[in-house]
C-alpha cells in the first residue's frame, strides 16, 4: 500500500490548514517533472506565516479574502517547458492580466525552485526563492520563503492549478 | 487535510464491460477495490432513478452535449446523472452511456465473439484459443443465448427472415446471442441469475436502449457489480475523473465529486482504466497533454480509433415489417464475408423503442412502416486519430478511411430497403451535414494493444507502455475494429487483464 498521504485534491482542502500539515502535505508531494509546468496556472494564497496565531474567526476572514479580488495575484505564468533556460512570472489581476514579478526555474532536490533573483526584479525582492511540488494531477502546492544570508525562512504557502 | 487519505489497491475508472469485469475480479482476488464512476444507478428498484420513458424523459435524460465543430468547441452539461452523452465531432456523431453499469444499461444485448482471426491483430501472446476461456467466464456470468432457442419467437423476427429470404440474403442470415432474460412474454418469470439476483424474463416491449425497466436485461450492474460488491469493492457514483499522475508508490487520481460540487482524489497501487474509449483517451490525453504528469506514453496513443463500421439507418414507409410487439432489440442479423471468408458486415433491424417514446396515437399510426437499420463493418485499422486541442478530445475521423467498407454498407442497406418496399431510405442518420459523416455507438481503439510501444499502447495484459501500474480495459483497446458489437469481447479482454494482474 501506498504511504503517501496526500489527500488535498483541490486548492480549498488545504485552506484553513496548520502550518504543519502544510509541510506534512509538501513533504509528501511529488517532484514535478521538468517539462510539467507550462503556461498559466491560477493560483491561491493558503496561509501565510503568524496567521495562525490570529483568531480561528480572523484567520477565516483573511481565507476568504485571500479568494477575491482583494487580493490581485492571480497566479503564475511559466515559459515553454521544451526551451533550456525557463523562467516565469506572476500574473495580476486577471488570468490574462498583466505580467509582473519574474523568476528563473530552475530543479532542485524533489522540487521546482522559482528563483526570483533575477535583474528585473527591485532588490528587496531577489530575496525571496520558492519551491513547488505536485499534490496530483493539475495540483500543485508551493512554498515561498525569504533568503537571508544562509538562512531560509519560510513566508506563505500558495496552491497553482490548471484543472 | 479533510478526511483520511483514501487509499486502495486498486482504483477503477468506470464501470462498464471493461470496468465492472476488473472491478469483480480484482475484489474477488483480495484487492481494496474503488470504483470510480460518473453517473448514477438507474433501475425501477427503490433508491435508483427511473430509465426515461416519452420524448421529454429522452430529451431530459442527456447527460452533456460534446460540440467541437469548426470553431464552436462547446460542453454543455445537461446534467450530470443523465444517461447518454452525445459526442458530435467534424465528421463523426458519437453517442455513449453514463451510469453504473455503463453501456451494458442501454446497448442492444448482442453478445458475440469476434472469429478466430481477429486475435492476430492482437500481441502474439493473445490468441483466439487461449481467449475462448475469458470468453466462457463472460457467458456463465450473463448467460447470453439466441432468442431462437427461447419459447417464443417475436413476430418481427419472422418478418426479418422473410425479408432476408426475399433479399437472397437467407443463408446469411443469423440470431446473435443476447444477455437477456427470455420467456413467454405474457407469463414473464423471475429467475435468479449468476450473480445471485432476481431478474424478470423479457416481455418485448422493445425498450432495451432506453433502459429495461422489467429487468430483463443481464446488465452489469445486476452481475458483475454485485459480485464486485460482495467481495467488497466500493462503488462511488457521479464522480468524473480529471487526470492521474504517478506517486512515489503508485498513482493518485484526481476526480470531481458531483454530488458533492468539489474535487477529491485517491492513491492506489494500480488504476485500471475504463471509462470507455473516449473516457479513457481524455483521461489519458489530459494527464500527458494538460498536465504533463504522464511521460514516455506510446507515440500511438490515439491512433488506430474507428467507430467499428457502425452506420444507422431509417427505412421509411416499408410494407413487410411487422409494426406490433417488438421483442429484444436487434435480435437478428444478415451477415457478409470476405472473398475469403473473413466476417466483413452485419446489418438488422435495430428496434426503434416505440412504447418506451411514447409518441401520440396520430403520429405513431403515421410511423408504421418505419424502421431503423444498424450495421456494423470492419472498419480498416488507422482510420481515425484522437488528439488532445488543448481543452479536450479532437476527433479526426471520416468514412473517406474506408469507403469501401461505406458504400458497401449503403448496398446492403439499399437492398433490404427496396426489398422490403420502403418508399425512402435515409441511409446515414448523423447530424453531420458533411458526405462523408457518420454516427457510431461503438468508439474503439486509441489504445491498442501492441507487441512494444512502437506498434501498440498497452501490451497483451492492457499494461500501459511507460507507467507501471497502470490499466486500460476497455474498447480503446481494440487494435482495429471487429465490425461487431464489442461488449462480450471487452469483457473477456477485462477478464484476462485482471487474471494477469492478479497473478503479476
Amino acid at each position: 500500500m501506498p504511504t503517501n498521504t496526500i489527500t488535498a485534491a483541490d486548492s480549498t482542502d488545504l485552506l484553513g490548514e496548520g502550518w504543519g500539515d502544510l509541510e506534512q502535505a509538501f513533504e509528501s508531494g511529488q517532484e514535478p517533472d521538468s517539462t510539467e509546468l507550462d503556461g498559466v496556472y491560477r493560483g491561491r494564497l493558503i496561509s501565510v506565516r503568524g496567521i495562525d496565531v490570529l483568531p480561528p474567526l480572523v484567520r477565516r476572514v483573511v481565507d476568504i479574502l485571500a479568494g477575491t479580488p482583494l487580493l490581485p495575484w492571480r497566479g503564475k505564468r511559466f515559459g515553454a517547458a521544451d526551451v533550456g533556460r525557463r523562467s516565469g512570472s506572476n500574473v495580476w489581476l486577471t488570468m490574462r492580466g498583466p505580467d509582473l514579478i519574474s523568476f528563473r526555474v530552475s530543479r532542485a532536490e524533489r522540487s521546482l525552485v522559482l528563483d526570483y533573483d533575477v535583474p528585473a526584479n527591485p532588490p528587496p525582492l531577489r530575496t525571496i526563492l520558492g519551491e513547488v511540488r505536485r499534490l496530483g494531477p493539475g495540483l500543485y502546492l508551493g512554498r515561498m520563503s525569504v533568503r537571508s544570508g544562509q538562512r531560509t525562512t519560510p513566508l506563505l504557502w500558495f496552491t497553482l492549478d490548471n484543472a | 487535510m479533510r478526511g483520511p487519505p483514501l487509499q486502495y489497491d486498486a482504483i477503477v475508472v468506470g464501470s462498464g464491460f471493461g470496468g465492472a469485469v476488473s472491478a469483480c475480479r480484482l475484489a474477488e482476488g483480495g484487492m481494496r477495490v474503488l470504483v470510480l464512476e460518473r453517473g448514477t444507478w438507474w433501475g425501477a428498484e427503490p433508491g435508483r432513478r427511473s430509465f426515461p420513458r416519452g420524448l421529454l424523459g429522452v430529451a431530459r435524460s442527456v447527460r452533456n452535449i460534446r460540440f467541437r465543430r469548426g470553431i464552436v468547441h462547446r460542453n454543455l452539461v445537461r446534467d450530470p446523472a443523465g444517461l447518454y452523452e452525445l459526442s458530435l465531432y467534424e465528421h463523426l456523431d458519437v453517442v455513449t452511456a453514463s451510469g453504473v453499469g455503463g453501456g451494458s444499461l442501454v446497448y442492444t444485448n448482442v453478445m458475440e465473439e469476434p472469429e478466430d482471426e481477429f486475435f492476430d491483430c492482437f500481441p502474439q501472446e493473445m490468441r483466439a484459443g487461449e481467449m475462448r476461456r475469458y470468453f466462457d467466464r463472460v457467458r456463465s456470468m450473463l448467460r447470453p443465448a439466441p432468442i431462437d432457442k427461447a419459447t417464443a419467437l417475436p413476430p418481427k423476427n419472422e418478418a426479418y427472415v422473410r425479408l432476408a429470404r426475399a433479399a437472397g440474403r437467407e443463408d446469411n442470415h443469423e440470431h446473435p446471442d443476447i444477455a437477456v432474460v427470455l420467456g413467454d412474454p405474457d407469463e414473464p418469470r423471475t429467475v435468479v441469475n449468476a450473480a445471485g439476483e432476481v431478474q424478470s424474463s423479457c416481455n418485448f416491449c422493445g425498450n432495451c436502449v432506453l433502459g429495461c425497466m422489467e429487468g430483463a436485461k443481464t446488465t452489469l450492474d445486476r452481475t458483475y457489480l454485485p459480485a464486485a460488491m460482495r467481495a467488497g469493492a466500493e462503488i462511488a457514483t457521479l464522480t468524473e475523473v480529471e487526470g492521474i499522475s504517478p506517486t512515489n508508490t503508485g498513482w493518485q487520481v484526481r476526480w470531481f465529486d458531483h454530488a458533492a460540487g468539489r474535487r477529491r482524489a485517491g492513491l492506489a497501487d494500480r488504476v485500471v482504466l475504463a471509462a470507455g474509449t473516449l473516457g479513457t483517451l481524455r483521461i489519458l490525453l489530459r494527464s500527458r497533454d494538460r498536465y504533463r504528469t504522464l511521460r514516455g506514453l506510446s507515440p500511438r496513443l490515439g491512433a488506430g480509433f474507428s467507430g467499428n463500421g457502425d452506420q444507422g439507418a431509417l427505412m421509411l414507409g416499408s410494407s413487410l415489417f411487422f409494426a406490433g410487439e417488438q421483442g429484444p432489440s436487434f435480435n437478428a442479423f444478415i451477415r457478409t464475408r470476405t472473398s475469403d471468408g473473413r466476417h466483413r458486415l452485419l446489418l438488422g433491424e435495430a428496434g426503434i423503442p416505440w412504447t418506451g417514446l411514447g409518441l401520440p396515437v396520430h403520429v405513431a399510426r403515421r410511423l408504421v412502416g418505419t424502421h431503423m437499420l444498424l450495421c456494423m463493418g470492419r472498419e480498416e485499422p488507422d482510420s481515425g486519430t484522437v488528439t488532445w486541442d488543448g481543452n479536450d478530445l479532437s476527433v479526426d475521423w471520416d468514412s473517406l478511411g474506408d469507403s469501401d467498407l461505406f458504400e458497401e454498407i449503403e448496398h446492403e442497406m439499399d437492398i433490404l430497403a427496396t426489398t422490403a418496399g420502403a418508399s425512402r431510405l435515409v441511409s446515414r442518420l448523423a447530424t453531420s451535414p458533411h458526405p462523408l459523416g457518420n454516427a457510431t455507438v461503438h468508439p474503439l481503439g486509441g489504445c491498442g494493444m501492441g507487441d512494444s510501444p512502437d506498434t501498440g499502447v498497452t501490451d497483451h495484459r492492457g499494461r500501459v507502455f511507460g507507467a507501471d501500474g497502470l490499466h486500460v480495459a476497455d474498447g480503446s483497446l481494440y487494435p482495429r475494429a471487429s465490425g461487431l458489437p464489442p461488449s462480450m469481447t471487452i469483457a473477456a479482454l477485462a477478464e484476462r487483464i485482471a487474471e494477469l494482474a492478479l497473478h503479476s
